[in-house]
């Protein structure tokens, strides 16, 4: 469970490291440097997919975590009432 | 109590909404062009009124009553064409006839396209021969009972906020450009307006991947249990496939070299 947290976490910093990169190329586009600014914009959108792809493996693990610790404690619990 | 529902398209109320909806946006399109094209201005409003006026043909006469797919095709295209013509792209006001022109545009292709999605299909369908039938697919139209009276206010609505937007996006294009000086010389040789261009394709690029990525990520944290198994067993066998096969390998090695030699020893 906390392998998964620490992965979304890892995903969103991904995510906003992307969003920087993609700010930092919108900048220098701006300032006229037209040649280095796709570049920028191909490195930021691996980041950013990348961590798109973390969040979306880390939710999927959470849910999975959930959903079979419900499969098995409520059993439990109908048998401690038992 | 339901209303039955009716069985021409052309009763439904919703259509005769989409039908003023779409003519207005025809008719406030021409005044909008006609200010710098003149008669030309006509050409774009009765192509677009040939698309409209296929649900005002009777059923008796069906073989008027065919969608003219073509004709908001023809009149979106028509109508860039006479925007580029007159306009520029460096200049910094609101102009009267974009204010006009892109909700009118925007009225009649949102009106032309559900009428499409009454009437038949929002897109052609696709006429390949299948299985099936050597015709191919049928058109598939919107069940009729999903119109309700209110639809043609939400569109509205929708054109209004991306008319406002579009304003507000073109404005922060524009806004403090000053990549080159009027004293200095050009940088790459190009003047202002490719470098507006090129701000604009950085804007719809890197916009539609950071939308596209949000809502992916909106979708992960909306997902159902099993679709959650679904992508651990895909994230697993993506990331540990090449160990997979290598034991899988030799599992099946070890199995049959122990059939083997029961088969020597029987």
């Amino acid at each position: 469970m906390i392998g998964s947290i620490l992965r979304e976490v890892a995903g969103w910093l991904l995510v906003a490291i992307g969003l920087y990169v993609f700010f930092l190329s919108y900048q220098m586009l701006r300032d006229g440097w037209i040649l280095s600014a796709p570049p920028l914009v191909v490195i930021g959108f691996f980041v950013f997919r990348g961590g798109i792809h973390v969040l979306k493996v880390s939710v999927a693990a959470r849910i999975s975590y959930r959903a079979h610790r419900e499969l098995t404690e409520v059993p439990r619990r109908t048998l401690r009432k038992k | 109590m339901t209303e039955p529902e009716a069985e021409d398209p052309i009763e439904l109320p919703g259509v005769n909404y989409y039908l003023f909806l779409g003519f207005s946006g025809l008719v406030v399109l021409f005044l909008a062009l006609m200010e710098r094209m003149g008669t030309f201005a006509v050409v774009p409003g009765l192509i677009g009124a040939l698309g409209l006026a296929t649900f005002l043909v009777p059923r008796q006469l069906g073989v008027l009553r065919k969608p003219v797919y073509f004709a908001p095709i023809i009149v979106l295209l028509i109508t860039a064409l006479f925007l580029s013509l007159s306009s520029s792209f460096s200049r910094r006001s609101v102009q009267l006839m974009d204010v006009l022109a892109a909700p009118a545009l925007l009225a009649y292709l949102g009106s032309q396209y559900r009428l499409f999605a009454l009437g038949w299909s929002a897109v052609p369908a696709d006429q390949r021969p299948r299985l099936s039938g050597p015709g191919g697919d049928p058109p598939e139209a919107r069940p009729p009972h999903q119109v309700s009276t209110r639809e043609p206010l939400h569109l509205i609505g929708v054109i209004a906020i991306c008319v406002l937007a579009g304003q507000v996006l073109w404005q922060w294009l524009l806004l403090e450009w000053v990549i080159v000086e009027p004293g200095e010389p050009q940088r790459l040789g190009m003047n202002q307006s490719p470098w507006h261009v090129t701000r604009l394709v950085w804007t719809v690029g890197v916009g539609a991947m950071v939308l596209v990525g949000l809502f992916r990520v909106l979708r992960s944290y909306r997902m159902s249990r099993d679709e959650a198994a679904m992508i651990g067993v895909d994230t697993l066998w993506t990331e540990t496939r090449g160990e997979q096969r290598r034991l899988a390998r030799w599992i099946a090695w070890r199995r049959r070299k122990s059939e083997r030699k029961l088969e020597k020893q029987t």
